[in-house]
């Protein structure tokens, strides 16, 4: 079993909902490490999904994209070898790449290893933490069966992401890759994530550049 | 990636205290048994352990929580920082050892001499499980070269032979010629590994500025927003920011001017005066060298934080809570 969660780009308008509510989330709680320790002098702090904005392509075709990133809980996770402590692992029953912060010494090499810049510092605690897959909620048996999902899954209005296992061949999100061609980040580093994208569709441009100049002379 | 202080100094002192191991076991072997238990081997040996015992030290302030110090060697089988640490231990123990024995004359001369041999050879290993451990991460793209072994070790070898060949120079009053002649080849077999190396970082930082479709296919995409406020350089030290190509230029030739100034103390010979020159120049060769190679160095999420044009949300820090 590889858990792994979808992105259909085409539906992901850049609200940043999931980076809301991963935050909210993994913040509340007794159990709450993606910690703001001083939110008001500084803004930065911890976030375990960001939404990369992207523009592509030249006026007046120029479109923009957005990338939520997070933990693509690898194959070939190369965070994992590289720790001395074993404080990263990898489950073997579900593919989650998690970090045991008992055991990890903050050397931060994990996050040299991780191709995709996803893994946060936390200078306060010491240690290196990252996207659990939201593992306390998908685990909870307590919560109905639809609820037993990571929180940015849950959270997104226009359904771009999917959570599901990739390697049961009849799961949603198996047949998604599989027929719209979805494709992962930066395959030639060798690290084989489990989270795909959707790629974009190609979209028609109905305008020109003459006709857009027009029409905004004609406005304002 | 950012160059904190400990990084800096764990791996330039190791590399020096190899670099003075290699001198002290090579001319053990050269000047023979009376060599063993003279002022001069004495003196390297304890300058080696110093350096050691200041490299080891300044790795547990590398550490960001060394409670779980005790785990360290759970991963020998994959993680070369675990290897790290079960190969310089053992280097500390024989530098410890050859101190020792250099400096008690009961001590037989061979005892000396094999122990200095295996302390260098002991060090040249946890030197090269140093480098090994920048030279296998593929997301670094800068590092993930042939280059970055040969480089770091050089360094420090050569850096840690022209601190020996000083102490011979100011202990002995003799020119020792021909370890100055062979620290100025090796010093030039260093620089072209260095200049080697420097072409791979250019390479690197080429490929992230290029864009390359932002990991995305079918489209050149530019980055428009990190995701947050600021560039996350807090929390992901992977990624620093972007030298300035001033900042670039002053570092390289810092290191050029350094090694370039150590050659020609080697070569003038000029005794204490130019011996202890040769270590400030030397020192400063491996501080300016170790630090273009973490701050220069180039990661793979860098396309992501640092590409294309600046972000335009991107801020100063507020220096405190906002006026109410």
């Amino acid at each position: 079993m590889q858990l792994t969660i979808i992105t259909d780009l085409n539906k992901c308008v850049g609200c940043k909902s999931c980076q809301v509510s991963c935050k909210e989330h993994n913040t509340g709680g007794a159990y709450g490490p993606v910690h703001d320790h001083d939110p008001y002098a500084d803004p930065d702090g911890m976030w375990w999904n960001r939404i990369v904005g992207m523009e592509g392509g030249e006026y007046p075709t120029a479109d923009v994209l957005y990338l939520p990133k997070a933990c693509m809980h690898c194959y070939d996770a190369p965070c994992v070898p590289v720790c001395p402590t074993g404080a990263s692992f990898k489950r073997a029953d579900n593919g989650v790449v998690l970090v045991d912060y008992d055991s990890c010494i903050g050397c931060q090499l994990c996050m040299w290893a991780c191709p995709y810049g996803v893994r946060e510092f936390d200078e306060h605690e010491g240690v290196v933490k990252k996207c659990t897959m939201c593992i306390d909620r998908i685990e909870d048996e307590t919560l109905a069966p639809e609820d037993r999902q990571p929180a940015c899954v849950q959270s997104c209005p226009t359904h771009a992401r999917t959570f599901g296992d990739l390697d049961d061949p009849d799961s949603a999100v198996a047949r998604l890759v599989a027929e719209q061609r979805g494709f992962q980040l930066l395959p030639e580093l060798g690290a084989n994530p489990a989270v795909h994208y959707l790629p974009r569709r190609p979209v028609a441009t109905a305008v020109d550049g003459s006709q857009l100049d027009a029409l905004m002379q004609e406005r304002y | 990636m950012r160059p904190t202080g400990p990084l800096l100094l764990m791996t330039g002192l190791q590399g020096l205290a190899g670099g003075v191991f290699v001198v002290l076991a090579s001319l053990s072997w050269i000047k023979g048994a009376s060599f063993a238990h003279s002022a001069e081997a004495g003196i390297l040996a304890l300058l080696g352990v110093a350096l050691v015992a200041g490299g080891g030290l300044a790795s547990t302030f590398h550490m960001h929580r060394r409670a779980a110090a005790q785990f360290i060697l759970r991963r020998l089988r994959s993680s070369w920082l675990s290897r790290e640490v079960a190969t310089t231990a053992p280097f500390g123990v024989l530098a410890a050892a050859s101190a020792a024995a250099a400096h008690l004359v009961a001590a037989p001369p061979a005892v000396d001499l094999w122990l200095f041999t295996a302390t260098a050879l002991v060090g040249l290993g946890a030197m090269w499980v140093t480098a090994m451990i920048y030279a296998t991460i593929p997301a670094m793209l800068s590092w993930r070269s042939a280059t970055t072994a040969p480089a770091m070790m050089g360094t420090g070898l050569v850096a840690g032979g022209v601190w020996g060949w000083a102490v011979m120079v100011a202990v002995s009053r003799t020119a020792e010629t021909g370890l100055a002649i062979a620290l100025v080849w090796a010093l030039l077999a260093v620089a072209a590994v260095k200049w080697a190396q420097w072409a791979v970082f250019r390479r690197a930082r080429a490929r992230v500025e290029s864009g390359q479709s932002m990991g995305i296919p079918g489209r050149q995409y530019r980055l428009a927003d990190t995701g947050t406020s600021r560039t996350p350089y807090r929390t992901q030290p992977q990624v620093w920011r972007p030298l300035t190509g001033e900042e670039r230029r002053h570092a390289a030739s810092s290191v050029v001017l350094a090694a370039v100034a150590t050659a020609v103390l080697l070569m003038v010979s000029g005794g204490s005066l130019a011996a202890l020159f040769a270590v400030v120049s030397a020192a400063a060769g491996v501080y300016y060298e170790r630090w273009l190679f973490f701050a220069d160095a180039t990661h793979s999420s860098s396309i992501w934080l640092t590409s294309g044009a600046a972000s335009p949300w991107e801020q100063p820090a507020r220096a405190g809570p906002p006026a109410p």
